[in-house]
Formats: C-alpha cells, structure tokens, sequence
C-alpha cells in the first residue's frame, strides 16, 4: 500500500457521508503488560538492571517510569541514575520485596501475606507504588490486634496510611494495659507519648498504671528524655492516684524532686488531692478529670416508678449494687451529673406535689446534702452539664410557682445553677416550651430533642442553647416528632433512642451537633420509650423504658465502631429505672 | 527499611496463622499504557524512531515488540533493524496510518472511518495488528455495497479477512451485472474472476452478460491474459447462450478462433446446444447447467385438489401464467424436476385407482410425453432427483400391484428409474415405511423427513440413502413428530417447513445434512399444511396448503442471509397448488 493510494482513498471517500467507528479493544492493555513481562522475562529490550541485596533483575525504563513517579523522576532528570544503566538499593530493600514490586508492576497482581505486608508498605510507599501502600495498609487493618497495633502505629505514621493510623490509635488506646508492656512503647517519639497518655479515651481505671509507663519511658533513655518529664506529668490525672501512692511514691521520687517544674506539677496535684479528700468546693483541675473509662454509672430508680434509691453498675462483675437511699423519694423528676456529684432536681413527691428541691450525692463520700431549691417547681423537665453548672430545661409546673404559667402546660423557662454560689438564676426561654425532653450538652451548647409541646403535640424539633449569646435557636428538625426519648453524647456526636414516636420505638439516630446532620444507627434491642441512656468510655449505656405492658429488662450497650448493640446486664426485678447518670470515678483514697 | 528489617518480620509472622490476600488492580495495565503514552509523547525513554514519508515517530521497543509480532520478531534476532535506532517504511505506508496504529498500541483505541478503514486493514495486516486489521474488516463488512463489494473482495482475498472476502463475494454473485461494469473488475486476478463465474450463485438470467464479462476482462490485457480464456470459458454456461450468439461466436469473434482449444470448447457448447435443440436426450454437461436465477418456478394444481394444469411463476411481473394441461388430471401424485423436465409420478385419477404412470413435461418444448411406468403403483410418496436419475421414496399403494403390500400401508419401497435408458429398478428399502414425508436430496444422498408410518402414527426420523452404498440409514430425529411438510435445499443447509405437526403449522427449520444438526428459523407467515417448496438462487419459495377450513393464498419468499420472510405474490383464486419444481431455464432458441 503506497502513500498514493491511501491520499486517493481519502478523496474518493470524503465524497461520501461521514461515517465513523471508535474501535476500543479492553483486553488490550493486559495482552500489552503481559507480552512486556515476557520480553522482561526474556531480557529483551531491558535498559535497566535494579540491585538489591545479591540480586539483579533486568527492566524496562519505560515501563517502571510509566508504573511509579519515584523512577520517572529518577530516569528522567538529570540525576546520576538517569544515565546509569544499573541502579542499586543495596540493603535498603529486601530483594524478595522487590522482586514483588516489579511482579506487580508488569502483572497488575501481588500477593500480600503476613511475611511481607509490612516491607512491601514501607517499599511501595518509598518506591511511590501508592496503590501497593493502600493495599497493604488495608491487609493491615484487617489483621491488626493488640499485640502488634503500637508497631502498626509506628508503620502508618511514617507512611501516611490514614486509615490504619486511626485503626490503630483506636485499638492502641482502648489495649493501653497491653502496649505499655510492649518494647515498642519504649521507642515511641516524644509527642506521640504525649498525646497517648494525655488521651480521654486512654482505657485504664488505674492512672497508677499510667504513672508508672510515663516513668519507663523517661527511664528508658534518660539522658535524652529527662527534659520532658514535666510535660509528661501534666498527662497523669495525678489527683486520681490514690493519696498514699501519690504522698510517699510520686512527691518522693528522686527525678521529680530533682526537678523544679517537675516538683511542682506534683505540689499543685498534691494540693487538689486534698482538696477533694475535704470535700471543699468543686475541684475542676485538669489532673483530677476522670479518663472516660474511670466514670461510673448510676441508676435511680425503686420498685414503682417512685424514686427511692441508688445503685451502681458494676461493668467488671456485671452487676447492679444498691448504693444509697433517697432522702426524699419523687417521681418524674430530672437527674445530672456534675464532676463526682449526682444533682436530682424537681419532680413529684408521695403527694403528687411538684417540688422545687434540688438533692446532691456526693458519690466519693457517699452522702446526701440539699442545694439551694430552683426558682420553678418543675417536673417531666431535662437537665443537662454545661461549663459545670447545672441547666434546667422545660417540663410543667403547678399554679403555686413562682412566675406566672398556665397549670399542666410546658414549661419554657430554663435557669442555671452555679454550684460554686450555690444560686440559681433564669437564663433565655426556649423557642418553645416542651416537656419530656431529651436535653444533653456538647460543644458548649445544650440540645433539647422534641418533646410534648404547649398544645400537647410531639415537637419534632432540636432547640439549642448557645451559652455565650444567652440565645435558643432552631438548628434543625428531628427525623421524626418524638418525646420521651433518651440521649448521650460522645464527642461531637449525639445519640438519640427510643422514646414514644410515630416509628418504632427501637430506632436509634445520631446527631452531628457542628454539622446539624442526622444518621440513622442501629436499633436498640428492645423497643423502650421513657428510656435514659449515659455514654461512658467510648460507648452508650440504655437502660430502663417501657412499651405496652412491656418493662424492659436488660442494661444495653452500644459500640459506635461497630454499629452494634450488646446486652450487659439484666436489671433486678424489683428496680425501675427512673435515671441514668454517669459521675467521675476516684479510686479509694 | 533494612534487609535485615524484612527478615525479622518473616521469622515473627511464620508463628501465626497464615492469612494471604491476593490484591489486583484491574485498571493497573491501562494505567500503565496511558503512562507509557504520555512518556511517547514526550519522548522520553523513546529508544527507535519510525519513518513513513517525512514524519518521525519516537516510541519505545519494548512497547512495539509487545504489541505486535512484526516488530518483536524486527527487533530481535540479529536481523539490521534489531540495532538501529531508526526504522524507516518509506512511502510504503502513509504517516497518517501509521499514526493511528501507534496511538492504538498505545491507548487500546482507535478511530475508523471511510478515510482510513481500508489503508488500516492493509497496514494492520502487514506489521500484524490483527486487532486493527479485524476491527477495520468488520468496518468495511457494515459498509459494503454493490458500488465498492469488488474492490472489498480483492482487499480481503490478500489480507486474509475471510468474513470479509465471503460477505463481498456473495455481494458480487448478487450484483453482477453492475459489479461487471467497473473499473475494479478489469483488475481482478485470475483466480477472483474464476471464483466467480464458476458459481451457481452468480444471479443473471442472461447468460451473455458473463460471455462478454470475460472477453472483457480478457481484452483488458490481451497478451497476458489471453491464455487463460480457455479455463474461463469453461466455467460460462455456453449452451444456455441462444443459437445464434453461438453462431456469432464462431463466425465473428476472432479470438475465439485463434486457439485450438478455444476452439474446441466452443464446438463441443455448439454440439451440446444442438441436442438440446433437437431433445435427444437427457443433457448433462456443464455447459448447460444453468445458474440458479436461471431456475423457472413451476406449479402444478388445479380448480380442486384434482391437478390439471401445469403454471409458471414470473418473476419479474410478479404473476402465476397458466402454460399447458395435464394429459391425465391427477391428485396425491408427486413431481420432480430433471434439468429442464417435469416428472409426474403416480398418484390417484378421476376414479381413485393408483396409477403407475409417469408423465414428462418438455419446458423447453412445451409438450408432454410418457415414461416408463413405476414397478409399484403409489400415491402419497416423495421423490427428488440424485444424478440426473428419479427416486420415487414410500407412499401408499393397492392390492393390484405386482408386489405384495397391506392396502393403504405405508410402502417401505424405493425405485429409480435412469432417463437414459427409460428404466426403473428397485433400490434398497427405507427401514421404516412412511407416507406423506418430506423427501429432497442434498450432497449426493436423499433425505426424508417425518411421514406417516405403518402405524398410521406421524414419524420422526430424518432417514437417509446413500446411493453409493445402496443403503438407509437414520441421522437424527426431527425436533417434533412430522408429516405433509414441505422441504427445499440450499447448499448443505435443508430448509423443511409448516406441516401436520404438534407444534404451529407455521415452524421452520435448518437441517445441516453434513453436521447432521437442526437450527430453528423464523416463521412462515401463515400456516401451512400440504404446502410445496423449492429453492431458486439464494432463496426459498413456499406455495399452497391449508390450515383448518383456509386455504393459504400467498406465494412467499424466504431470504435465509436476513432471516425473513415476505410475499411475492398471490396466488390465483381457482388455484389449489399440489406442487411445486423448480426446473433448468433456458432462453427462446
């Protein structure tokens, strides 16, 4: 075929309509990488010898140019190995490692074991093979467990594997009792040590045991190490240590003594340590904040749906203990948390009076005092923590409160108390004034989810509360109008559960409280409306609630990792749980 | 990351379990090629140029020797080009089309138009692209037409595009008479024209039109090509040249005359186109044998199912004419045809006595005559023509005839009768006696198709004689119980339609007589019992039968290359087909 005859085709042709047809054969490329592996096979064509250990395996330029930008701009520029036809890696890559590479760059397929799931990583992500990396990191995760997270930690860090990273902090925290004793821990750089130690989620109910792994690591290198002691101090809840081992151990030991800052990082501890032992005022120093596996759960509850005492739950023995009677029992009353103090405010009594009372447990010395009475008598209201003040919201008051309210209608009025003045005083009214909500604090801002509204409705609204601007606004909607439901928070996130509702009564959705969107998760086991739920550690706690004639028996637990209810424990059947609040945890002191 | 590293790893992990994840990025190769193409682009790594006219084309070796033989087996092997870093194809290939054969090897795709399609097939083929080449081929295929098919045929003979090279030739056949008159024709080979105008196929009804295509074609280039008008004109079919082109030939044409063996050919045609002439005897030669659009249609029938007159289907108007009488009106006889002759055999006359008689039908003469009577007097039987002899296949007969029978059972009898010396002889029985069955013969043998048997029950075997055995056996079974079906053979393929059958009346089948394999084909148009079919050039004609009280009006066309049927005309009112032949053409004398 001459270049005449082709020019005399085109011409007779374009007399013609145009007629066009785009030929794409898929199997293409992979008849292409598959001869190109045969001619590397055959060394034909190779321009390139790769060394690595003893071993030498002949390539193609283009084709590893073509595979990863690392030799691309190795052969490319003007680099010595852009014009050298051999390129050695000596020790720094197994030749095992490599021989994989170069098998899936020509073959598209690798086979990823545990031998080699940890260099192939580090080679790929040097070697800029990224889908190599991203296929490891992924074997990874799904073999990641307790004994090898720290060194999995390490890996990912310095090979910014995101999702291992976070796979493997999650587990390194949750195992904290594991990887102290690990060698790996020992090694781990400065600030990462830091930032494990000083974690809420770090899962220990022994700060001792944290104590002593920041001591190890000091030790371990303690020339190089000593000048971060005091900022590794700052991440033991000191305070939490029992006051014996922090007198005689910590205040005694020599290489806090020897160090000023060090000496007084311990003093300060020392000093919130009696503090507490006091019982004088509220101590909200950092180094006396439970980690969140140190709280501990009550429930309030009786054998009617009259409040009559306290119990704790034993998560170790799986137990519900009675703890402490109430001096006053009420029912349909609200209960918050405050540091190590159980708040229960309102309610009705024996008499069915609405009461203004405000009850405080002080679950360190086990005893009961009684707090200045809030402004309304309030009952079926929601109470919630925020900037450790206690917030009142909503519920219905009688014709004998204070301000003027029409009788049985919801409340709108919300008021704050300071424990620290003992005073209650009234803050911005809601939008709209509901009763059996749920009312939870995050972020600096109070939630309240549906309700029953003034005109008896169920309110499908969230209202929130900004603190700084003394202002409620509408953020959003809730999925559906709900009322007497439960909520807990587990860092910017709100679980919502239960309840009385159009849907079922099981359905359980999450609120991002920065983004106002909404998820749905998993179903609680059992349908349970007049639930309360705590979140503890990094997970929920439900317990109580009714449907029908149906009390609900079970303490559950849900783990928001893996979507996944659990029951812990089975409630005596002489408790219905009426309240459900989780308090810092001291050990015995 | 040290060798060393790597070690420690595979000697930790061998405790565990072994866990292995075979990972595979199906996109891998693809990505690699788009790669490898922008690294072409940018010629780097680029180790050989290509030249075709004045452009340069830089691309990798390995990547050519991957994609194509040509160039793995140009670049190895010690041959000149294995070491030069330039290959240079001249002005034997267009840098256009080299071009587009670069960027398929680079990217999978590649776009074909009427510009391109054919210069690609050529330079597919030649640096072995076979994908390239096939695509175009198949591009080619969707744009053939009677004004390029000639031109296609030769492209593909030399490329090797055997779907190609069918589908342009069967186009040629079809539109010979236009194909003949351009330019491409006179630049046929020797061997594409005798291709040809070998074939039955070739649709002309004059016989001239290929007389003057060779003497054409011969002329074109008269010193070379003239030694092979003898072969050529041994493949026209001479003696279906009227008389006096004949004449003319042997008076007029001096290049006829100049070489004994032309010379020769045309006295032996001249010789053969006299006997016809005179109608001394049965005329088998080549010369005479006409093409298949040289077949005329012929139906027998009658007002009643009593036949009486014989008609002839014109084509070309579209009509049924009326052309002689039967001698001896007859019902449930059978009719074949032998070269230009009409056999009519048995059946039953006006006082429903089997008859023995055998009637001939001259088409050329128009005139009837009598053969030899059958030894067995039948009627409900079968018969087809096998080597220019008769067979006449089962049916029913009497207690008259000379051999012994049931009344009314089916006959297992077969006989032959040889128009050369107006005898019959009995052949070897069928193994199972049938009547009212399908009988064609197709590649040298008989076939018969369903029947009823001498159960009176419909048959289901495909039973077949082998005259050069003298023996039946059975092939296959047919996909459902048949009898009164009609039958027609193109090539090895049997066509058997409508019929008494479980199934529609309207069904139709293939039957390849070589693979022994049944395929479905569309419907009939109505459905038809007792109907009649022939084969005439490509296609199938069905006429007559009944289903229920109605009778079936339309003569109709099959087409087996589009899988459709359509109507050619109908059939005239006082008409009930009884057969249907198809018989040798000829031009007035």
């Amino acid at each position: 075929m001459s270049v005449s005859v082709h020019e005399n085709r085109k011409s007779r042709a374009s007399s013609g309509s145009i007629n066009i047809y785009l030929f794409h054969k898929s199997s293409y490329a992979d008849s292409v990488l598959t001869h190109l592996n045969l001619l590397r096979q055959q060394r034909l064509f190779t321009d390139v010898l790769l060394h690595a250990g003893n071993r030498t395996f002949p390539c193609h330029r283009a084709v590893l140019a073509a595979c990863s930008r690392y030799f691309e701009a190795m052969f490319s520029g003007g680099l010595k190995e852009s014009q050298d036809s051999e390129v050695n890696f000596d020790n720094s890559i197994h030749p095992e490692v490599l021989e994989l590479l170069l098998d899936y760059a020509y073959s598209s397929r690798v086979i990823i074991n545990e031998e080699n799931a940890e260099s192939l990583l580090e080679a790929g992500d040097m070697l800029e093979f990224q889908d190599i990396r991203d296929a490891c990191a992924e074997f990874l995760e799904k073999n990641l467990h307790p004994t090898n997270c720290l060194g999995m930690l390490l890996l990912s860090d310095a090979h910014q594997c995101t999702k291992l990273y976070e796979l493997s902090w999650r587990m390194c925290l949750s195992n904290f009792q594991t990887i102290r004793k690990n060698e790996d821990f020992l090694q781990l750089p400065q600030d990462m040590v830091v930032q494990l130690l000083s974690s809420e989620e770090l899962e220990t109910e022994d700060e001792r045991l944290v104590y002593e792994s920041a001591m190890n690591w000091i030790s371990y290198d303690l020339k190089k190490r000593y000048c971060y002691l005091p900022e590794l101090l700052q991440t033991v809840r000191l305070a939490l240590l029992p006051a014996i081992y922090l007198m005689e151990n910590v205040a005694m030991e020599e290489l806090i003594t020897k160090q000023r800052k060090s000496k007084e990082i311990v003093e300060e501890a020392i000093r919130c340590k009696l503090k507490i032992l006091q019982n004088d005022g509220v101590v909200t120093s950092l180094c006396a904040r439970p980690r969140k596996t140190g709280h501990a759960l009550f429930l309030l509850g009786g054998q009617t749906f009259m409040c009559d005492k306290l119990y704790l739950v034993d998560q170790k023995a799986k137990e519900i203990i009675p703890k402490a009677d109430i001096p006053s029992p009420r029912k349909e009353f609200s209960a918050c948390a405050i540091g190590c103090k159980v708040y229960i405010t309102g309610g009705r009594g024996s008499e069915n009076g609405v009461s203004k009372d405000v009850w405080v447990y002080d679950t360190l010395h086990e005893e009961w005092s009684k707090a200045a009475p809030m402004l309304v008598a309030r009952f079926g209201h929601g109470s919630a923590e925020l900037k450790h003040c206690l917030y009142v919201v909503g519920g219905h008051t009688a014709a004998t409160g204070c301000l003027p309210a029409s009788p049985s209608v919801s409340l709108k009025q919300v008021e704050q108390y300071d424990p620290t003045t003992n005073k209650w005083t009234m803050v911005a009214p809601l939008r709209e004034g509901v009763s059996n909500a749920a009312v939870v604090s995050a972020k600096l801002k109070l939630f309240a989810f549906g309700g029953t509204s003034v005109s008896h409705d169920k309110l499908p609204k969230v209202q929130c509360y900004d603190q700084c601007e003394n202002r409620w606004t509408v953020p959003a909607t809730c999925p559906q109008p709900w009322r007497y439901t439960a909520a807990a928070v587990l860092g910017n996130q709100i679980f919502i559960m239960g309840g009385d509702t159009e849907f079922s009564a099981c359905s359980a959705y999450k609120f991002n409280s920065e983004t106002y969107q909404w998820t749905k998760v998993g179903d609680v086991t059992a349908k349970r409306m007049s639930c309360h739920a705590v979140a503890s550690g990094n997970k929920l706690y439900v317990v109580g609630g009714y449907f029908g004639i149906q009390r609900c028996k079970t303490l559950d637990c849900y783990d928001p990792t893996l979507d996944v209810w659990n029951s812990i424990t089975t409630v005596p059947y002489s408790l219905i749980p009426t309240a459900f609040v989780s308090t810092w945890k001291h050990l015995p002191s | 990351m040290s060798v060393s590293v790597h070690e420690t790893r595979k000697s930790r992990s061998s405790t565990g379990s072994m866990n292995i994840s075979v990972f595979h990025k199906a996109s891998h190769p693809d990505c690699v090629l788009a790669h490898l193409n922008t690294l072409r682009k940018h010629c780097m790594f680029t180790d050989v140029t290509l030249w075709a006219g004045d452009r340069a084309f830089p691309c990798h070796r390995a990547v050519l020797a991957a994609s194509s033989r040509y160039f793995e087996a140009m670049f190895s092997h010690g041959l000149r080009e294995s070491r030069d870093d330039t290959v240079n194809f001249q002005d034997n290939l267009h840098p256009e089309v080299l071009e587009l054969l670069l960027d398929f090897a680079y990217s999978s795709r590649i776009v074909i138009n009427e510009e391109n399609a054919e210069s690609l097939l050529e330079a597919g083929d030649m640096l072995q692209f076979h994908d390239v080449r096939d695509a175009a081929a198949e591009f080619l295929e969707k744009n053939l037409s009677p004004s390029n098919c000639l031109g296609m045929m030769v492209l593909s003979d030399a490329h090797q595009c055997r779907r190609l090279y069918e589908f342009s030739c069967r186009m040629s056949l079809v539109h010979f008479e236009t194909v003949r008159q351009s330019e491409d024709f006179n630049s046929l080979s020797r061997d594409t024209l005798l291709d040809l105008i070998s074939r039955d196929e070739l649709e002309t009804e004059d016989e001239r039109v290929v007389f003057e295509a060779i003497l054409q074609w011969v002329k074109h280039d008269l010193e070379q090509r003239k030694v092979h008008l003898p072969l050529l004109l041994r493949n026209v079919r001479l003696a279906l040249l009227p008389s006096d082109c004949l004449k003319k030939a042997v008076s007029g044409e001096a290049l006829l005359m100049a070489d004994e063996c032309t010379k020769l050919i045309i006295d032996e045609a001249f010789r053969c186109k006299t006997k016809i002439l005179l109608n001394d005897g049965v005329v088998t030669s080549p010369f005479a044998r006409p093409r298949k659009a040289g077949h005329t249609l012929l139906i027998l029938g009658g007002q009643t199912f009593m036949c009486d007159k014989i008609y002839q289907v014109d084509h070309k108007a579209k009509e049924i004419i009326p052309k002689a009488d039967l001698p001896s009106p007859r019902k449930e006889f059978s009719a074949s045809a032998i070269g230009c002759k009409v056999y009519v055999t048995g059946g039953r006359g006006s006082e429903n006595g089997v008859s023995k008689d055998v009637w001939v039908y001259d088409t050329v003469h128009e005139e009837w005559s009598k053969a030899a009577p059958m030894l067995i007097a039948r009627f409900g039987h079968g018969s087809a023509e096998l080597e220019n002899c008769l067979y006449v296949v089962g049916g029913h007969t009497s207690l008259a005839g000379i051999f012994p029978a049931s009344p009314s059972v089916s006959l297992k009898q077969v006989e032959k009768y040889d128009p050369g010396d107006n005898k019959w002889t009995m052949v070897a029985p069928m193994r199972d006696g049938v009547s009212n069955a399908a009988v064609v013969s197709a590649k040298l043998k008989l076939f018969v198709f369903g029947g009823t048997s001498i159960h009176r029950d419909m048959v289901s075997k495909v039973q077949c004689f082998d005259p050069s055995d003298n023996r039946w056996t059975i092939k296959a079974e047919c996909p459902q119980p048949w009898r009164y079906t009609a039958a027609a053979v193109l090539g090895s393929q049997i066509f058997i339609m409508g019929g008494d059958t479980e199934y529609t009346a309207a069904s139709a089948y293939r039957f390849d007589c070589e693979t022994n394999q049944w395929t479905r084909i569309g419907d009939m148009t109505a459905k038809r019992m007792s109907c009649h079919a022939v084969a005439s050039g490509n296609k199938l004609y069905v006429v007559g039968g009944y289903f229920g009280t109605q009778r079936c009006k339309t003569l109709d066309c099959y087409d087996p290359t589009s899988d459709t049927w359509n109507c050619i005309t109908s059939v005239p009112y006082s008409l009930i087909p009884t057969a249907f032949v198809s018989t040798w053409k000829h031009l007035p004398a």
